[in-house]
């Protein structure tokens, strides 16, 4: 089972004729993603790759049935793009794309909750449910299907601990990249619930960073919802001064928690077990489940 | 991006906030995004002289939906849980005003004290950050854009400053690098940290100062400034000139400032800055301890 996304979900992506679209569609096809349309708005009524492509999204979703997306547009009509496809009602949305303003983020964060759309990102590489379906550009080979559901700040972080999942012997689930700016779609405290609640995730990993307060929210809910499964938390940055500005903007927040320590002692106090590193997430997900691994 | 004090001057004026003022103010109020949920929301706190990190726990708050903007109730609402009745009928509208400020300039954080003087409202320590991802965008925002935060090293070079970004919460200048790393030294084994080193050894300028304490303000952890000067070529009077004429030029600068000058002038030097109503210390253990508490008050 998986959480969000799986190979019977069909997906659009918007600016699909463009070269990063069209370059993510072909991968995400081969991996076996459900892509049942396109959007360009002045493409509409033609075929690219196959695929059929509509003038807009609403469009799309009346001929394909489509309930998910995905945007690969220029940055500067990303966030229109996005406003689109919550209006047309699918419920999950994943935004890959960096540089989006904050205050852009506060809307689309706002419509997203009120129509009930699970958006992911911005500036994150997307959601894989290994083995079915993927909806971002992460390096596929590193994962294969199993039942640890992974919830990660950082891209790149979401991949090492895959990869160490994977050599452990322990396949994922779901992994989720829900970026690192300071105002994203979805967090912590919003996927804990859906792992909680399907019943092919086992084990839950948190992979957070200084700065910020969302592993606060998710210690917080942790500590409210007893969860029927462990949740193994990983967060970076204890050697990073709690000022410094990282890679992330999320980083600058500083004044509500957002210390290394803090995080580390906020979640483990909830019932969180501690890991220091990637090979450690695996190690420590391999203890909690005997008889999962596969060698 | 912090913005320049002279810069959030600028916009604090637009509010209709008339100068800086002086006095410690008796209100703190603040606009800001919640990292992580995006909860927007407007904090008043009583000023009390804590400093804004101390004061956001205190504050009384109200949520702002981003998509409605800041009602005048919700502003009269969270002026009379923060005690400012007396404010009530006044504060709509600067309260709105800050608001539309904080839109306009896709602002992630702006705070200010606030005092009613004769005039109306008067200000003192604003700060504000707005967002990098917004500037190229934003005409408001291109304005302030800074010449020199690619390079900060080398413009304050140019200022005869040596400067190394450090990770701490205490802006520090002085005078002589084997000085200002034994005041970083004794920083940390007092719990503080430095937020950068200025070694301002290319002399003590009004030019060289005013760079330096606008350098410090933009640091994003920086929560006290302290000036430590032994002087001995360096005249300690010309020092305390310098500081006062970097104030004057910065105004409402927005840290608590721990200034600690000896050496040759420095009685002058200190009776130069008392008359301004500035205190000043002499023994540098002295100061550094007064300058990790203000630091460590904000941090608890």
């Amino acid at each position: 089972m998986s959480i969000l996304l799986d190979e019977a979900t069909r997906v659009l992506v918007q600016g699909l004729t463009g070269r990063e679209g069209s370059f993510h569609a072909r991968i995400m096809r081969e991996y076996g993603t459900r892509i049942v349309g396109g959007v360009t708005p002045g493409k509409g009524g033609t075929d690219h790759d196959g695929i059929p492509v509509f003038d807009t999204v609403a469009e799309a979703r009346d001929a394909t049935g489509a309930e998910a997306s995905i945007i690969f547009v220029p940055r500067s009509s990303a966030v229109d793009s996005a406003a689109e496809a919550i209006r047309a009602g699918l419920r999950l949305l994943v935004c890959t794309t960096d540089g989006i303003p904050v205050h852009d983020m506060l809307l689309l964060r706002a419509m997203a909750r009120e129509s009930g759309c699970t958006l992911v990102g911005p500036n994150c590489p997307g959601v894989i449910s290994p083995g079915k379906s993927k909806l971002g550009f992460m390096p596929s080979h590193v994962y294969v299907q199993g039942s640890v559901g992974v919830i990660a700040k950082s891209g790149s972080l979401s991949y090492e601990v895959a990869y160490e999942l994977t050599r452990a012997g322990l396949g994922q689930s779901t992994v989720v990249g829900i970026g690192g700016d300071p105002v994203k779609g979805c967090s912590f405290v919003d996927l804990l619930p859906m792992f909680a609640d399907d019943p092919g995730t086992r084990v839950i990993v948190l992979l957070g960073e200084i700065g910020g307060s969302e592993e606060e929210g998710a210690a917080r809910w942790m500590e409210r919802n007893r969860l029927p499964k462990p949740v193994i938390a990983y967060v970076v940055g204890r050697t990073a001064p709690p000022s410094l500005k990282m890679g992330h903007p999320g980083t600058l927040f500083v004044w509500d928690g957002g210390r290394h320590e803090g995080k580390v002692e906020r979640l483990r106090a909830a019932g969180a077990l501690i890991a220091g590193s990637p090979w450690d997430v695996a190690a420590v997900a391999r203890a909690e489940m005997p008889g999962e691994v596969r060698e | 991006m912090w913005l320049l004090p002279e810069q959030v001057a600028r916009v604090l004026r637009e509010c209709g906030l008339g100068e800086a003022s002086a006095s410690v103010p008796e209100a703190w109020l603040a606009v800001e995004i919640e990292p992580g949920n995006g909860v927007v929301r407007l904090r008043v706190a009583q000023w009390q002289d804590s400093p804004p990190d101390i004061l956001r726990t205190r504050s009384s708050a109200v949520t702002i939906d981003p998509r409605y903007g800041l009602w005048d109730n919700q502003s009269r609402e969270v002026m009379v849980k923060a005690g400012f009745r007396r404010w009530n009928r006044e504060s709509p509208q600067l309260l709105r005003r800050l608001w539309e400020v904080f839109r306009e300039y896709e602002l992630l954080l702006l705070e200010t004290g606030l005092s009613l003087g004769e005039e109306g409202f008067c200000y003192a320590r604003g700060r504000m950050l707005c967002d990098d991802n917004a500037i190229d965008r934003n005409e408001r925002l291109e304005r302030f854009r800074d010449p020199v935060a690619g390079e900060p090293a080398h413009a304050m070079k140019a200022h005869g400053i040596d400067y190394v970004e450090l990770r701490g919460e205490i802006g520090l200048l002085s005078v002589g690098a084997g000085e200002t790393m034994a005041t970083m030294d004794l920083l940390d084994a007092s719990g503080g940290r430095a937020a950068c080193f200025m070694d301002c050894s290319g002399g003590f300028g009004a030019d060289a100062v005013t760079a330096a304490l606008r350098r410090a303000c933009m640091l994003s952890g920086v929560r006290v400034m302290l000036v430590n000067i032994f002087g001995g070529v360096t005249r300690v009077d010309g020092v305390a000139e310098s500081i006062l004429a970097a104030l004057e030029r910065i105004p409402g600068f927005p840290l608590p400032l721990v200034i600690r000058l000896e050496g040759t002038g420095a009685s002058r030097g200190r009776e130069l800055l008392a008359a301004k109503g500035l205190p000043s210390h002499t023994a540098l253990r002295d100061a550094v301890e007064a300058a990790v508490a203000l630091a460590g008050q904000g941090a608890a």
